[in-house]
């Protein structure tokens, strides 16, 4: 369970600003925001994205793995 | 393993949300300050960006913003009432577009075998003249003159066929066109079975209800009388 944070917009969280965090989220392909949105925003486990997306688990892992893979690489 | 492919893997790791490393990557990291470095700066870095997550998650809502959320939802909502998921936009849309290509078609293809509709007791005296039971077709009470379109014109009444329609088939039109001939006073009704029908649908058909009465048949020759 990750431990949730309440910040003020434009606050920096950890040398991130929130603002610049949104921008590249926005930046991400669909299919991707789509599973971090759910996944990591919404707080749906792996399951239940697969389930409303109507994809396989393994893909929701991979587009998963790589919206934060990229995510990162943005805010790097 | 080179420093190219431990910070690959330091990254896929990190991204797929696992913490622990291998064992010949923690080697990697431990022998290696350059990478040490990078793995406590990316794993930093993930820890942030999941720390931002979460907190944009439960970023409390402007009030201001909640009516115009609200209106937005509900514009959304009356909109897919009328198509509730794209399929069904595709097939109404199909069912319009077939309905407008074949309906001129059969419309034109009726006007080009001129046909009359006609009340359904003008067709039974014409069936028991056909098969000369002629009897019952005089047996008929016989009934005035009328337009049924132009009495319903009269009378204010939308044009609604008070009679079910029947069709005369264009290659009995003209017999049948012959045979009301030969009635007295039915040569308008004959004159106007040899026209095509009109095209305009809110044109009446003038349409004279038959009278029999004086009609006689003689058994064809050859054939036993009745």
């Amino acid at each position: 369970m990750q431990e949730l944070v309440l910040v003020q917009p434009g606050q920096s969280i950890g040398g991130t600003p929130t603002r610049e965090l949104e921008r590249s989220v926005e930046e991400l392909p669909e299919k991707l925001r789509l599973v971090l949105l759910l996944s990591a925003l919404q707080g749906y486990t792996l399951e239940e994205v697969s389930s409303m997306l109507g994809i396989p688990i393994g893909t929701v892992k991979s587009r998963l793995f790589f919206a934060r893979k990229q995510l990162a690489e943005k805010l790097r | 393993m080179n420093c190219h492919n431990a910070r690959e893997q330091i990254t896929d790791m990190l991204a797929a949300g696992s913490v622990e490393l291998t064992r010949e990557l923690a080697g990697h990291v431990q022998s290696c300050a350059g990478c040490g470095a990078f793995y406590a700066q990316q794993a930093e870095l993930f820890r942030a960006m999941d720390s931002a997550l979460s907190a944009m998650a439960n970023e409390p809502v402007p009030p201001s913003l909640l009516p115009k959320v609200r209106a937005r939802m509900e514009e959304r909502e009356s909109r897919r009432g009328w198509f509730p998921n794209p399929m069904t936009a595709a097939a109404t849309l199909a069912a319009v577009f077939l309905a407008v290509m074949f309906f001129p078609r059969v419309e034109k293809k009726a006007l080009e075998k001129p046909v009359a509709a006609l009340p359904t007791h003008i067709l039974d005296r014409w069936e028991a003249r056909r098969t000369g039971t002629i009897a019952a077709a005089a047996a008929l009470t016989p009934r005035p003159r009328v337009s049924h379109a132009k009495a319903n014109r009269a009378a204010g009444v939308k044009e609604v066929s008070p009679a079910p329609g029947v069709i005369v088939l264009v290659e009995e039109r003209q017999a049948f066109a012959r045979f009301v001939a030969e009635l007295p006073d039915e040569r308008e009704v004959a004159l106007a079975l040899t026209r095509p029908a009109s095209a305009l649908e809110d044109v009446p058909v003038e349409i004279a209800l038959l009278q029999i009465e004086s009609l006689e048949l003689k058994p064809l020759e050859g054939t036993p009388g009745e």
